[in-house]
C-alpha cells in the first residue's frame, strides 16, 4: 500500500477512535530487555553528495538516552562493482563514527551495483574483527519538472506541490524532501515522506501535495529569499521498504493498526542493523517570497 | 422428487444402521411443536421426556420435537423459564401430532432459572464446548455504556476472551477471530462489530438465543475451525402485538411484534440507532464538532405457518456504520437476507431448506485535491443454500444430514477518483469467486443405557472458480507467473473428509463423563494481523497457494449436577492442532495487493487447556464462576526464526465471576469480575539510531506480556411498579463499567519529542475506559 495511503487509513481510523471513544494515556514504568551490541549501518549515499558519508554505530538499549555510542577505526570501503574500484572512506577526526570520502558521482550509473565492506570491527573489544558487506543498486533519476508552495490557512501548513512524469512499465519508488538554503528540514525518519508509484504509474503528477511543513508555530521557518527546494528522490524497493517498515514501528496506531512488532528489514550481513542504500535526487528551487506563499 | 429421494436414502441406510427396519407396532410418534402459551413463539432446545425411562430429545431450532414412545406413556416437557408440563399419553394411533404451549414464569421467579430437566438433557449430549445464553441472560449482566451485547456476555465463558479491551471481537481457545463463524438467522457475518468493533451488530432485543459450539460443531456447520456462534432471532408474537425499546447514553431502540395472521403469521422489527454524533459539536475540537458518526441497525423478521407440516421464515438484517468529517468519509455494514422453509415429510422427518444471501461492504473516500480525492470500495457478497433433514428413527435417536452450498464473491478493492482529470490511476484489485460445499450426515443414538453417543462427518469440497487470475511464486514468494482463467472455470479445489465423533456416560445420577474428537476445515480467512481488526479489513480464499487450515480437535470432560439441581460444575479439558494456520510475515501489505498471498506464511497452532464452569441457579441469585487455564501457541519457518511463539490471545489465567441477585420483585443487583493474564507482547530489545531518529529492534514475537488485566462492572435494574390500567412497563437499568477504575492497557506505545530530543523516549500506555457510569431506560408495552 502506498506510504500516503497508509497514513490517510491509520489516521482516519484513529480520528474515528478519538471521535467515539474516551482515550487517556499515562506513562508507565517498564522494564526492558537489552539484546547483545550489534553494529549500525546508516549509509544514504546520493548522485548529488559532495561527500559520501557512512555512520557507524552500535545498538543501544531501548531507553538510553544520548546518541548511540559510535564504532571506530573500522575500515569501509565502497565498491563499485562493474570496474572493481574501490574507495575508502576515513573516519573523520571530529565526528567520532563518521566516514567519509570525496563523492565519486561518476560511479553512481543507473541499473549497476554497489558493494558496501566494513571490517576491522571490533564490536566486543576482544580483539575479534567483524566484517559486514551490503549491496545496493543504483536508481534511475525522474526529473522533477517543477514544485510549487502553496499556504493551507485551515491546516496551518506550507504544502509542496510536485510536477514529474512518473516513468510507465516500471514501479518506482519516491522519497521527498524539503531544503532550505541548503539544509534538509525534513531530516528524521518520522518526516520522511515516501511514494511508491501504484497510484499515478506512468501518468503525469501534476501538482500533487508530497510534503508538509508545519507553519503553526513558527512563521519563520520560511524567510523572504530563503532558496526553498524540493527534492524528488528516486529510492530502490528495499529502501522504501525500510522505511515504509520504520513509519509502521514508530508510529502512533502502532501495533494495533500495524500488526505485531517487527524488525525493519535492512541489508547489511552479519546481523547488523540499518541499510545501505543509494538515491538519486533531482530538485527545482523556489525563491521564498511571503507575499506570495504566505496567502 | 424430494421425497423419493429421501425415502431411498432412508431405505439404504436405516437396516445398515439399526439391523432392521423400526416397527411400529404398539408405538406411537408423538411429534410437533413446543411453544410459548401466551406468544406462540416457538421454543427451540426445549426438552421432552418419557417419565420414567430417562429417554427424551429436545426440541431443534425450530421448535420441533419428534419421539417414538412405546404405547402408554407420559411425556415431560420443559423450559427454562417456563413451566414444566406434564402429558399422559393414551392412543391407538401409530402417529400422534402433539402441539405443546408451555406457560412462562411469572416475574417473581428469576428470569434465567434452568429446570432439572432442561439440565439433564443438556448434560447428556455428546458435544462438548457448547454452551446456550438467552436473550434474558444476556441483558441482566452490565456492559459497557449499557448497551447489551450478546458477544461481549459470551466473553465470559471459560476458552472465550475479548481480542482486545471493550471489543466485540473475541478469540475462541487462542484462535484467530475469523476462525469463528457468526451467523445470524443461518446467514454469515463478516464483520460482527460497529464502531471498531466495540458494539456487536446483534440487536439484543431481536434475539431469542445464541449458542456458541468451541471447536466442536455439529456436523450441519463447517467452514470456520474455532467456533460457531449460532445466533436466533425472535420469530415475533403470533397472539397479539407487543413492544419493546429503550433509550441508553449511546443508542436508543425500538421493537414491535405481533401477528399479521393471528396464530398463523408473525412480524418482527427492530431498530437501533446511535446518536454520539449529537454530542460531537460540543467537542472542544473543531475537527471532531463537523464530524457525523454513527451507526445503526434493522432486523425484520416475518414468518408464516402454513400449515401443520409447512412454515416460512423470512429474515433480513442491515447495519451501517457512518463516519464522515471535512476530509473524509467512510461507511461499512453486513446485510443478511434468508429465506427458510421448514417441511415436515412424515411426523419423524424434519427438514429445512434455506437460501440466504449476505454482504459485507465498505466505502472510504477522502476529500481534498488531485491524487487525494480518492474512492475506495471493497465487496463481500455470499449466496448460499442448505437442504438439511432430521429424522428421528427412534427415542433417543436421530439422524441429520443435509447439503450446503454457498457461492463467495470477493472484490477487494476498488479505487477510483470522482474527477475524471485526476492523476489517479484506477486500481481495481481482481475480484475472487469460489464455491464451498458440505455434504453431511450426523447421527447421534443411545447404544446403552446411561450412553449417548455421536458420529458424523462433513465431506467438504471447495472450489475456485474464474473469472479470476492465480499465481505462482518462488521459494521467496516472488511471482514467477500469473495466470489468468475464464468465467466458469474450475482452476483449482480442495477436498476433505471431516469427521466428528462425541460420546457421553452418566456414569451416576450427578456425573456425566464425555469425550469427543472434531476436524473442521477453514477456506475463506481474514486478512489481518493486528489484534484489532479494522472495518478494512478484506476476507480471502484458499487458492492454489493458500491451502485450507485444518483443526483437530480432542476434549475429555466432567460435568456434575447438584441434587437440588443448582449448581452444576463443568471440567474440559482440550488440545487443539492445527495446519496451515493462517499467519503473515513483518509488515505485511494486506490493502490494496492484487498478490495478499505473497503476504503469507502458513504455520502450525496448537493450543491445549482445561476450562473450568461452575454455575449456580438459585430462585434470586445466579451466576458462575468460570476459569481457564490455557496456553496457545503457532510455529512457522518463516515467523519469529522459525521458533514457537505465543498467539497473541493467549490468556495463561482467565477468571471470571458472574453473578446477580434479585432483592426484590422490583430490583435487581448484577456484578461481573475478570481477571486474565496480559496479552503477549513484542517489545523492543534495544534500538539504533538512523538519520536523526531512533528506531526499535526486537528479538522475539510476543515474548513479552501485557499488564495482568482486572476489571468489575455492576449494574443495577430497578423496575417501576406495575399498576392497573398501565399499558407499558419501565425498567431503569444503572451500570458502571469498570467500578474500581483499573487502567487497563489497551497498547503501550513509546513516545517522546523528537524535536526536544530525537533520543529520549518514555513507555506509555493507553487505556481506553476508566469508570464509565451509564444509565438506560427499558419499556416494554
Amino acid at each position: 500500500m502506498p506510504s500516503n495511503l497508509f497514513h490517510m487509513v491509520r489516521s482516519l481510523l484513529l480520528l474515528l477512535l478519538l471521535g467515539g471513544m474516551t482515550r487517556c494515556t499515562e506513562i508507565i514504568e517498564l522494564d526492558l530487555n537489552t539484546d547483545t551490541e550489534r553494529l549500525v549501518v546508516d549509509a544514504i549515499l546520493s548522485n548529488q553528495d559532495r561527500f559520501f558519508v557512512v555512520k557507524l554505530s552500535r545498538s543501544a538499549p531501548y531507553f538510553a538516552t544520548e546518541a548511540a555510542p559510535p564504532v571506530n577505526h573500522a575500515h569501509v570501503e565502497i565498491i563499485h562493482e562493474r570496474t572493481n574500484q574501490r574507495l575508502t572512506l576515513e573516519e573523520d577526526s571530529l565526528l567520532s563514527g563518521h566516514y567519509y570520502a570525496e563523492a565519486r558521482p561518476e560511479i553512481l550509473v543507473p541499473g549497476e551495483t554497489i558493494h558496501l565492506k566494513i571490517s576491522h570491527v571490533d564490536l566486543k573489544g576482544n580483539g575479534t574483527m567483524e566484517t559486514h558487506r551490503a549491496s545496493a543498486l543504483v536508481p534511475e533519476v525522474v526529473p522533477l519538472d517543477s514544485a510549487q508552495i502553496r499556504y493551507n490557512g485551515i491546516r496551518e501548513t506550507w504544502q509542496m506541490l510536485a510536477f514529474f512524469q512518473d516513468p510507465p512499465e516500471v514501479e518506482n519508488f519516491y522519497q521527498f524532501k524539503v531544503v532550505q538554503n541548503d539544509y534538509t528540514v525534513t531530516r528524521r525518519p518520522d518526516d520522511m515522506r515516501i511514494s511508491n508509484d501504484q497510484l499515478f504509474n506512468g501518468n503525469y503528477v501534476n501538482g500533487v501535495w508530497v510534503h508538509s511543513i508545519d507553519a503553526s508555530n513558527n512563521q519563520s521557518q520560511f524567510s523572504d529569499d530563503d532558496r526553498v527546494a524540493l527534492q524528488l528522490i528516486s529510492i530502490t524497493e528495499s529502501y522504501y521498504d525500510f522505511i515504509y517498515a520504520i513509519h509502521q514501528e514508530i508510529s502512533t496506531g502502532a501495533p494495533l493498526f500495524t500488526g505485531p512488532p517487527a524488525n525493519v528489514p535492512g541489508n547489511i550481513s552479519g546481523h547488523a542493523l540499518g541499510i545501505f542504500a543509494i538515491t538519486a535526487i533531482s530538485e527545482f528551487e523556489i525563491i521564498f517570497d511571503s507575499e506570495i506563499h504566505n496567502q | 422428487m424430494i421425497r423419493y429421494l429421501l425415502k431411498i436414502f432412508l431405505l439404504l441406510t436405516s437396516p445398515f444402521l439399526y439391523g432392521q427396519i423400526p416397527s411400529t407396532n404398539g408405538s406411537v410418534v408423538v411429534s410437533g411443536y413446543i411453544t410459548d402459551a401466551i406468544s406462540g413463539e416457538i421454543l427451540p432446545g426445549a426438552t421432552v421426556i418419557i417419565q420414567g425411562t430417562g429417554k427424551g430429545t429436545s426440541t431443534n431450532a425450530y421448535g420441533y420435537y419428534s419421539l417414538t414412545i412405546d404405547g402408554e406413556q407420559t411425556l415431560t416437557a420443559a423450559f427454562v423459564g417456563y413451566s414444566e408440563k406434564s402429558i399422559p399419553i393414551n392412543t391407538n394411533e401409530a402417529e400422534l401430532r402433539l402441539p405443546i404451549q408451555l406457560d412462562p414464569h411469572t416475574q417473581e421467579l428469576s428470569e434465567v432459572e434452568i429446570s432439572a430437566l432442561d439440565r439433564n438433557e443438556q448434560r447428556k449430549t455428546p458435544l462438548m464446548g457448547i454452551k446456550k445464553l438467552d436473550a434474558a441472560t444476556i441483558k441482566s449482566l452490565p456492559v459497557l455504556f449499557g448497551e447489551t451485547d450478546p458477544l461481549k456476555t459470551l466473553q465470559l465463558l471459560p476458552g472465550i476472551a475479548a481480542t482486545s479491551e471493550g471489543a466485540s471481537g473475541f478469540s475462541v481457545r487462542g484462535g484467530n477471530p475469523d476462525q469463528n463463524l457468526l451467523l445470524l438467522d443461518e446467514a454469515i457475518v463478516y464483520n460482527g462489530g460497529h464502531l471498531l468493533g466495540f458494539f456487536s451488530i446483534f440487536n439484543n432485543d431481536a434475539i431469542k438465543e445464541v449458542t456458541v459450539y468451541k471447536g466442536d460443531l455439529p456436523a450441519s456447520a463447517g467452514g470456520r475451525i474455532a467456533s460457531l456462534v449460532d445466533i436466533r432471532t425472535r420469530d415475533g408474537n403470533l397472539t397479539q402485538w407487543q413492544g419493546a425499546g429503550g433509550i441508553g447514553l449511546i443508542s436508543s431502540r425500538l421493537t414491535l411484534d405481533g401477528p399479521l395472521i393471528e396464530n398463523k403469521s408473525a412480524l418482527l422489527i427492530s431498530g437501533r440507532r446511535t446518536y454520539v454524533d449529537l454530542f460531537l459539536p460540543l467537542s472542544s475540537d473543531e475537527n471532531i464538532q463537523q464530524s457525523q458518526l454513527y451507526f445503526y441497525d434493522l432486523n425484520l423478521k416475518a414468518n408464516y405457518i402454513l400449515g401443520d407440516n409447512d412454515r416460512i421464515f423470512l429474515s433480513a438484517y442491515h447495519g451501517l456504520d457512518a463516519f464522515y468529517n471535512d476530509d473524509a468519509r467512510m461507511d461499512f455494514g453486513n446485510s443478511t437476507l434468508s429465506l427458510r422453509w421448514n417441511h415436515l415429510f412424515s411426523p419423524k422427518i424434519f427438514s429445512h431448506l434455506s437460501l440466504v444471501h449476505s454482504q459485507y461492504n465498505y466505502y472510504l473516500g477522502s476529500t481534498g485535491d488531485e491524487i487525494e480525492n480518492i474512492d475506495w470500495r471493497s465487496n463481500l457478497t455470499d449466496y448460499s443454500l442448505k437442504y438439511d433433514f432430521t429424522y428421528y428413527p427412534k427415542a433417543g435417536d436421530q439422524v441429520n444430514f443435509g447439503l450446503q452450498s454457498i457461492f463467495h464473491t470477493i472484490q477487494p478493492a476498488h479505487i477510483s477518483s470522482p474527477d475524471p482529470a485526476s492523476t489517479l490511476q484506477e486500481i481495481k484489485v481482481p475480484s475472487a469467486r469460489s464455491l464451498e460445499h458440505g455434504l453431511y450426515y450426523g447421527h447421534t443414538f443411545q447404544p446403552a443405557p446411561r450412553w449417548t453417543a455421536r458420529y458424523g462427518f462433513r465431506l467438504s469440497l471447495f472450489q475456485n472458480v474464474g473469472k479470476g487470475q492465480s499465481f505462482r511464486f518462488d521459494d521467496r514468494f516472488n511471482i514467477t507467473d500469473t495466470l489468468q482463467h475464464r468465467r466458469g472455470e474450475i482452476y483449482n479445489q480442495y477436498f476433505g473428509l471431516e469427521p466428528r465423533a462425541g460420546i457421553s456416560w452418566l456414569a451416576t445420577p450427578h456425573i456425566t463423563l464425555k469425550s469427543s474428537y472434531s476436524q473442521t476445515r477453514q477456506y475463506i480467512h481474514l486478512a489481518s494481523n493486528s489484534t484489532s481488526s479494522t472495518p478494512l479489513d478484506v476476507w480471502f480464499t484458499s487458492s492454489p497457494n493458500i491451502r485450507p487450515q485444518i483443526a483437530h480437535q480432542f476434549s475429555v470432560g466432567a460435568n456434575y449436577l447438584s441434587t437440588n439441581n443448582q449448581w452444576q460444575h463443568t471440567l474440559e479439558l482440550y488440545y487443539k492442532k492445527s495446519r496451515q494456520a493462517i499467519d503473515f510475515k513483518d509488515h505485511p501489505n494486506l490493502l490494496l495487493n492484487e498478490a495478499l498471498e505473497a503476504e503469507i506464511r502458513p504455520g502450525n497452532a496448537r493450543s491445549k487447556g482445561l476450562e473450568w464452569m461452575s454455575q449456580y441457579t438459585g430462585n434470586r441469585i445466579t451466576g458462575w464462576i468460570a476459569y481457564t487455564l490455557s496456553r496457545s501457541e503457532r510455529q512457522s519457518q518463516w515467523i519469529n526464526n522459525a521458533r514457537p511463539y505465543l498467539s497473541p490471545y493467549d490468556h495463561l489465567h482467565d477468571l471470571t465471576i458472574v453473578g446477580s441477585y434479585q432483592i426484590n420483585d422490583r430490583l435487581t443487583i448484577a456484578g461481573n469480575w475478570v481477571y486474565f493474564t496480559g496479552n503477549p507482547v513484542t517489545l523492543p530489545v534495544g534500538r539504533f539510531d538512523f538519520q536523526g531518529g531512533v528506531v526499535p529492534f526486537y528479538s522475539e514475537r510476543n515474548a513479552e506480556r501485557m499488564p495482568d488485566y482486572h476489571r468489575m462492572d455492576l449494574s443495577l435494574t430497578w423496575r417501576e411498579t406495575p399498576k392497573p390500567g398501565k399499558k407499558w412497563q419501565g425498567e431503569w437499568n444503572f451500570s458502571v463499567y469498570n467500578l474500581y477504575g483499573r487502567k487497563n492497557a489497551w497498547t503501550i506505545n513509546f513516545v517522546g519529542d523528537d524535536d526536544l530530543d530525537a533520543y529520549y523516549k518514555e513507555a506509555e500506555k493507553t487505556y481506553l475506559f476508566s469508570v464509565v457510569p451509564s444509565i438506560t431506560y427499558n419499556i416494554k408495552f
